[in-house]
């Protein structure tokens, strides 16, 4: 049950978000007077917020943002830190110690701090969280990579094929990356609920998109004034924010379980 | 020994140059000067000009790293651009709000996340078991902004028992201190019973119940203490997680600590407000990363390090 429910949840849950434009019945952005801090009712499944915009397609377009970003930075992060880690791991020496270095900073920190720090430099959209977390993540895919290829370069089939005459990139990109691909992506799926929550962490600080636009976070963090009379404005996007990373840590309890001996101690999935 | 931990206080001076580089080099990256923020964007640019030379904002910006440095040296943080309060003093004055905030967080963690994991642990499977593992999910996977919002809902909205905000004593504190806990909490208890679990199958344990000895003696004694080694680890770790949290759950209570002080700092962009924060956090959060790693060596005769 615990490996099947999250799968189907989540594949709903990513279905409405991406066919958000036929499944909402209302705007999320239009403001519409008429209908302010209106409860829940069948008309507004989710009620309506502070402006008379209808909560559930907010959550709907939302989810695009939030996820979106969510995803676009664990690409990004598992880009930066499979270069790093191939580069450091394979050619070793001062390259490696450099940005060993660079990770053991970039670890020093406390995520969010770092994140917050990063993403005041530049001016709020979604591409701000999304570099925010994806400069902060990268560094554990880089540790994680470097150990990969550090075992993996001493193989014979690779002491092989540098016999044979193949150049550093080749052997790169032709018999270690390979060999890291499947350990890289465990680990983002390990990772992946972690991302949401700092994501949800930057836009609720108002750091991420800015109103109207909504995402998870800011959804709450926008309606925070009203959570006494009228909870459901911040109720039900922090329910999709919850549901969403409980899925993905299950899915992420699933992945290294099968995958990985994982030592259970690590820091990776460190919660906001 | 000497050697490791002179050893390790050269890699943390180290470590804390580099950190103080890098956000001091986020914090000049910022958009919009200071001074158009003090007296606002439409002021006569040579005001701007003069402010940001009182300021020193002109200078190169190796030259104003080395200044701060030095000024760090002395233990001076700078003042507010807004209030002209001394930041070292304020974040000294506002650091124990966050510590007392984070050490009532740590024990219901603590205790908390102990007796569910060996609830959970000791009874690998039943219902009860399933039970502790899917709380702790939850808590896992809630925004800490969210559930102290929930928290508020309940407790100070439906049931009005404590107040929604503020700084103060222990009515005061039970709300973010439940919500910061949460995540913290759950993951003690992910790590106590995984390791009840490794510990349990190991051979030692059998030894001990083959010549005899209760489960409650093997339980409370030769199991508790194979078990602290991964905890300390945890719980170490976890101060970097109630420095994330508490920038968000203090805004949220409006408990008055360096969290706060932070997000009010960013929204001002009061530089060295937030250099002073994150600096203060990251030293925090490196020198109680390295109190953990020495501590290994007390609690566990095992990882005594003897490599140089």
């Amino acid at each position: 049950m615990f490996t099947k429910l999250p799968i189907i949840v989540l594949s709903v849950l990513v279905a409405a978000v991406i066919f958000a434009p036929h499944i909402a019945r209302y705007d999320p952005i239009a403001i519409n007077l008429d209908e302010i801090k209106s409860a829940p009712s069948p008309g507004h499944l989710f009620g309506t917020d502070c402006k008379g915009r209808d909560v559930l397609a907010r959550v709907l377009y939302g989810g695009r943002q939030s996820l979106g970003v969510s995803f676009a930075a664990a690409l990004v992060s598992l880009g930066i830190g499979f270069i790093a880690g191939l580069i450091s791991g394979y050619y070793g020496g001062m390259a490696d110690t450099f940005i060993m270095a660079v990770v053991d900073l970039t670890l020093a920190f406390p995520s969010l701090l770092l994140a917050i720090g990063i993403s005041v430099i530049l001016p709020p959209t979604k591409f701000t969280v999304m570099a925010a977390i994806a400069l902060v993540g990268w560094a554990s895919f880089a540790r994680l990579i470097r150990g990969q290829v550090l075992k993996v370069k001493e193989m014979a089939y690779v002491e092989a094929a540098r016999s044979l005459g193949a150049g550093g990139l080749r052997i790169i990109a032709v018999h270690i990356l390979p060999q890291c691909l499947s350990l890289g992506i465990v680990m983002l799926g390990i990772k992946f609920s972690g991302y949401i929550l700092t994501e949800a962490s930057l836009s609720f600080l108002g750091l991420g998109p800015q109103p109207p636009t909504p995402s998870w976070g800011n959804m709450i963090g926008e309606n925070r004034a009203y959570i006494l009379s009228e909870p459901w404005m911040v109720l039900f996007p922090g329910l999709a924010i919850a549901i969403s990373a409980m899925c993905f840590n299950l899915f992420g309890d699933f992945m290294q379980d099968k995958y990985v001996n994982y030592d259970n101690s690590d820091n990776s999935r460190r919660r906001t | 020994m000497l050697v490791y931990i002179t050893k390790k206080l050269v890699m943390l001076l180290l470590l804390l140059l580099g950190i103080t580089f890098i956000t001091f080099s986020i914090i000049k990256l910022l958009p919009g000067d200071p001074a158009s923020g003090l007296i606002g964007q439409h002021a006569d640019p040579d005001d701007i000009q003069r402010i940001n030379r009182a300021l020193g904002v002109d200078k190169p910006f190796i030259a104003q790293f080395l200044g701060y440095i030095s000024l760090l040296m002395r233990g001076d943080f700078g003042r507010s651009y807004y209030t002209n309060r001394d930041v070292l003093t304020e974040i000294l004055r506002k650091l124990p709000n966050t510590i007392y905030l984070a050490s009532a967080a740590m024990s219901i963690a603590a205790i908390g996340g102990l007796l569910l994991g060996l609830t959970a642990g000791l009874r690998q499977g039943s219902a009860v078991d399933r039970l502790c593992t899917a709380l702790s999910l939850v808590g896992l996977s809630m925004p800490v902004f969210w559930s102290g919002l929930c928290l508020i809902i309940i407790f100070s909205l439906k049931f009005q028992l404590l107040p929604p905000s503020g700084t103060g004593g222990v009515r005061f504190i039970i709300l973010p201190a439940a919500a910061l806990s949460l995540p913290v909490l759950a993951s003690i208890a992910r790590v106590t019973r995984q390791s009840v679990i490794e510990t349990l199958s190991m051979p030692f344990i059998r030894v001990l119940k083959a010549k005899g000895m209760g489960s409650g003696r093997i339980n409370y004694i030769h199991l508790l203490k194979n078990i602290l080694i991964p905890l300390i680890t945890v719980i170490g770790l976890d101060f970097a997680s109630f420095l994330n949290g508490a920038v968000l759950t203090e805004t949220i209570f409006g408990w008055d600590g360096i969290g706060r002080f932070t997000v009010d700092g960013i929204m001002k962009r009061d530089y060295p407000v937030i250099l002073g924060c994150i600096i203060t956090g990251t030293f925090v959060f490196v020198v109680v990363n390295a109190l953990v790693d020495v501590s290994y060596q007390m609690v566990d005769p095992r990882v005594r390090i003897i490599k140089r």
